[in-house]
């Protein structure tokens, strides 16, 4: 598969190559090298990437799902989750994932900060721990899963910042971070704060455009913009400014389904061909709902109703939870 | 009005229920399945049966309230059948999915002069009895916000079906029936069906059956957010078994320890297992919510006692009145528990 990869390296970093034709071979790639993607897969035989069979996302819980076998692996990605297994997402390396992560954000947002202040997970198995890791390489967290969000500490460091920061949080860490009595805090010109996952399911729910609101009152300056990924892909798509449609990457294929058939529809479930993912599944399912604009960009619609709980800002919530 | 007069009426009120359409009224299933699902459900409340189900010593309550949960739109149907019967006053507070047949059961029973009224809100006021269906958080809520009512609780279950290793036709045609009535929804329909043969075999033939029957039964809506699910355990079974069908007629061989009480919409999940012990085994965990098991075998005592009820498959989606839901006798468990008088 190594020829494969370096060309889908080549065209998420220059984008030589065609997604579709990409997409189809990986797909046949994956296959062959991932017994259960097989076994789901059955005698498709997909000629268009919108055809490709996609995995629902909550089999990651319950199978390995990767084209080498497991045990190779060196970095495990879970999910969040307060019962049951965790989804985990299985890699040998992280060199497509983090070229694709940056070279979207950054065709995005242009340059990404180089200091930043976080309310994400910086542990080794989040995925978007690492993300925001590798985008900002001295970024320092003030949440963690045994105390939740340390707001004196991150007004602290923020009064004393300097230069520009990259500041990643998720949806409900801000919540609890601004919903209380925090003043407006300056933060340095040329800051980007970044939103990420949703509330569905927990205790403390803000509408996002409150939420917005609220992040713009009490940070002015920085600049808002939302991202949307989950641990199962390796690409992510951005809402700058925040609140706007999600822009996907070009070796990210966006589709959506009748959530009970999986028939094309114009707007559904969300489901995702990743060309990123090359070691485990690239076409997944979500149990998120939206519709793809004519211009590509994607509109999101919250969660299917009814469907299990998921996302990063579980964990904020646990902590939450834990520590009361 | 005397006992005999009011099951007459009963039988009047059931036979203006059946005169509707009731497709629209019955949490979106097909008009053909809801026809014939509250064909089935009135026809085990004849007059010898209501009579049977009145033949209970103890004080009546001067009041009932019947708490309906979503997911199968007959369920409350015997009890304000029974009740109503018996001469107590219902108040029938239906599921918000299904409002409508609610209503159509207090209009076709009032007006055969049978006290049943329809709750339209929350609010039940303060029965005596409540009779409560529905999830263990709904019922909990029921009885915090009526102190001065006994609540009859029914709350979630789940029922299975265990066949010989080389089932006859009518056994195939019974388990498919289970399967398409009410859609699988509900308590009693079979969320799994062990057996000790070739459970390929099974799934072939069980496919082959539900795939006749969605031609003339059709399929109606189906929640959404089981469509993820439906193809989370497919795919499950495409890994570990073999997976027959397409949505509304299909039948999966999954190996035992992928075992799920969870009813996906007319799929048959098949699970191969040794013995009568095995099966034991694996259901001791979830003995608490077992209802009822479809059986064309003679299982032993100490699994068929696992179950509410035994039935022959094709009778799980049709309880036989009297009979004890959930361990509770349909108008035995309304009467007062502490009376010592005369029977009623």
């Amino acid at each position: 598969m190594s020829a494969l990869i370096d060309e889908i390296a080549a065209f998420i970093g220059s984008g030589d190559g065609d997604f579709g034709t990409l997409a189809l071979r990986l797909f046949e790639e994956q296959r062959a090298a991932n017994p259960g993607l097989a076994a789901i897969a059955g005698d498709a035989a997909p000629s268009r990437w919108q055809d490709i069979p996609a995995v629902p996302v909550s089999l990651f819980r319950e199978l390995p799902l990767t084209c080498f076998p497991p045990e190779e692996a060196t970095v495990v990605f879970r999910t969040s989750g307060t019962t049951g297994a965790r989804g985990q997402k299985r890699l040998r390396d992280t060199v497509i994932y983090d070229l694709a992560a940056r070279r979207h954000a950054e065709a995005v947002l242009g340059p990404l900060p180089s200091a930043g202040l976080g309310l994400v997970p910086l542990l080794p198995d989040s995925s978007l721990g690492h993300m925001c890791a590798g985008f900002c390489r001295g970024l320092q967290t003030f949440f963690s899963a045994e105390r939740g969000v340390d707001g004196p500490g991150f007004r602290a460091a923020l009064a004393a910042a300097q230069e520009p920061l990259f500041l990643p949080g998720t949806a409900f860490a801000w919540a609890e971070l601004v919903g209380g009595a925090f003043a407006p805090v300056d933060v340095p010109p040329g800051s980007v704060l970044m939103v990420t996952g949703g509330f569905k399911g927990r205790h403390t729910v803000v509408d996002e455009s409150a939420l917005l609101g609220l992040l713009g009152a009490r940070f002015p300056g920085a600049r808002l913009v939302a991202e949307y990924g989950m641990t199962e892909l390796s690409s992510q798509l951005w809402s700058e400014p925040a609140g706007t449609p999600y822009t996907p990457p070009p070796w990210l294929g966006v589709t959506t389904v009748d959530p009970w058939s999986g028939a094309a529809a114009a707007q559904g479930l969300l489901r995702f061909v990743d060309l990123a993912n090359h070691q485990t599944v690239m076409a997944i399912e979500t149990q998120d709902l939206g519709r793809v604009l004519p211009d590509g960009r994607v509109e999101l619609l919250g969660r299917l109703p009814g469907a299990r709980v998921r996302g990063c800002s579980l964990a904020v919530e646990e902590a939450g939870e834990d520590g009361v | 009005m005397a006992s005999d007069t009011r099951i007459e009426a009963v039988q009047r009120a059931l036979a203006r229920l059946q005169e509707l359409d009731v497709g629209p009224l019955s949490e979106g299933l097909s008009s053909p399945n809801a026809a014939r699902c509250l064909a089935a459900a009135c026809a085990v409340l004849h007059p010898e049966a209501l009579a049977m189900a009145l033949d209970r010593p103890g004080r009546r309550p001067r009041d009932l309230a019947v708490v309906a949960a979503p997911g199968v739109f007959t369920a409350p149907l015997e009890w304000v059948a029974v009740s109503a019967a018996a001469g107590i006053p219902v108040c029938l507070k239906a599921s918000r999915r299904a409002p409508r047949f609610g209503a159509a059961i207090a209009t076709a029973f009032s007006a055969e002069g049978l006290e049943v009224r329809l709750a339209h809100s929350h609010d039940l006021g303060a029965p005596e009895v409540i009779v409560a269906m529905g999830s263990d958080e709904g019922v909990a809520s029921v009885v915090a916000t009526h102190p001065a009512s006994r609540v009859v609780a029914l709350g979630h279950r789940f029922s299975l079906a265990h066949v010989s290793a080389d089932p006859d036709a009518t056994v195939i045609a019974g388990l498919a029936a289970d399967l398409v009535a009410y859609d699988t929804r509900g308590c009693m329909a079979p969320v799994a069906i062990f057996t000790t043969g070739a459970a390929s075999d099974l799934a072939a033939r069980l496919q082959a059956r539900l795939a006749v029957l969605a031609a003339s039964v059709p399929i109606g809506e189906v929640d959404p957010a089981l469509g993820p699910r439906w193809r989370h355990r497919q795919a499950l079974a495409r890994v570990h078994g073999r997976a027959l069908g397409a949505q509304g007629a299909s039948a999966w061989v999954v190996p035992p320890e992928h075992f799920t009480p969870e009813a996906l919409p007319r799929t048959a999940v098949i699970h191969e297992v040794w013995d009568d012990r095995h099966l034991g085994s694996l259901l001791v965990r979830w003995r608490p919510w077992l209802s009822t098991l479809g059986t064309d075998r003679a299982v032993p005592s100490a699994l068929s006692c696992m179950f509410g009820r035994v039935c022959r498959p094709g009778e799980m989606q049709q309880p036989p009145v009297p009979r004890r839901h959930d361990g509770h006798d349909l108008l035995g468990c309304v009467l007062d528990p502490v009376w010592t008088g005369a029977p009623a």
